[in-house]
């Protein structure tokens, strides 16, 4: 994965196959001490701790199409590698939270990519299922929170998956994105 | 800087031509699990999207889904028309995606040289 926002829309996807329907994705860069951190909530079925022990490894996986399950081994690898770490809080019935924390200036760190196009597509495709809170914070540049519900309402029971709706989507998710956490 | 209060406008313009819509006959799924995501299948998704809305066409609804389970072959896009029939493209890039959308969503002619019987093959 070429930017934190691939790994952003694969997570979020675990969400999604948990039956979660609210999701809150938060970026938060804490420039001063050079911390970027990106947690994912949900209150989808949880896992046992058996199985949040051994979700870090590759052959782990619900999936019944192959045995192996590769996105948050590799999102664990990308924090620990720029010099963060990542954890993982679940329980049965509740939800889960992953907390991936990066540093930044890490020759490692990838860059954030486009988060818009990311949330775009999942917001159109579980539409139906799925409402999501996306909260960008930056320690100087203040924070912004967009919620689907917001959205569902201002659209008035049109399809979230509406081409225009999608590249709309893209588009306001990005700006957003590039106003608080624009350069990372 | 766009604002959410544009969706109201978006919303009134559909409401607008509704009339002019069809019901939503055809579906585009696009594999998006890490193998899919990894390999491209993002921007794939994206570029259906943008040709549909150029075109105009609006009888096609795009979604994406879990691992179709042939990692090797991703971007995966399957094409399913209004009778069932499904087409599965492997392999995929934005420009393929666009032929897709012409060809195949558009003119009803699939692009066989990008299915997976012909590539695998």
């Amino acid at each position: 994965m070429r930017e934190l926002s691939l790994h952003i829309l694969d997570i979020l996807t675990n969400s999604i196959s948990a039956g979660a329907n609210l999701v809150e994705l938060k970026v938060e860069h804490f420039s001063q001490k050079d911390k970027l951190v990106i947690t994912f909530e949900d209150n989808g079925c949880g896992m046992t701790p058996e199985f949040v022990a051994s979700v870090t490894s590759p052959f782990s996986t619900t999936r019944t199409t192959r045995k192996v399950g590769l996105g948050i081994p590799l999102l664990k690898e990308l924090c620990e590698l720029t010099g963060g770490s990542l954890s993982i809080d679940s329980t049965v019935g509740k939800g889960t939270t992953v907390k991936a924390v990066l540093v930044p200036s890490s020759i490692d760190c990838l860059p954030l990519g486009d988060v818009g196009e990311s949330m775009a597509g999942l917001v159109g495709s579980y539409d139906q299922q799925c409402d999501f809170v996306v909260y960008f914070y930056h320690d100087e540049r203040g924070s912004v929170t967009i919620d689907t519900r917001e959205i569902r309402e201002k659209v008035g029971g049109m399809p979230l998956n509406d081409p225009e709706i999608y590249l709309f989507l893209c588009d306001y998710y990005s700006e957003q994105q590039e106003l608080i956490l624009g350069g990372i | 800087m766009k604002s959410l209060a544009e969706l109201e406008a978006i919303k009134n313009k559909a409401k607008a031509d509704m009339s002019a819509r069809n019901q939503t006959a055809k579906r585009v799924v696009v594999g998006m699990a890490t193998c899919g995501i990894a390999a491209g299948a993002r921007p794939v998704m994206t570029a259906i999207v943008e040709e549909l809305k150029t075109r105009g066409v609006s009888d096609v609804s795009v979604s994406m889904t879990g691992c179709l389970g042939l990692c090797k072959l991703e971007p995966i896009v399957e094409v399913i028309d209004a009778d069932g029939k499904k087409v599965t493209y492997v392999k995929m890039d934005a420009n393929k995606a666009k032929r897709v959308v012409a060809e195949h969503l558009i003119n009803g002619q699939v692009c066989e040289d990008l299915t997976i019987a012909a590539v695998q093959g």
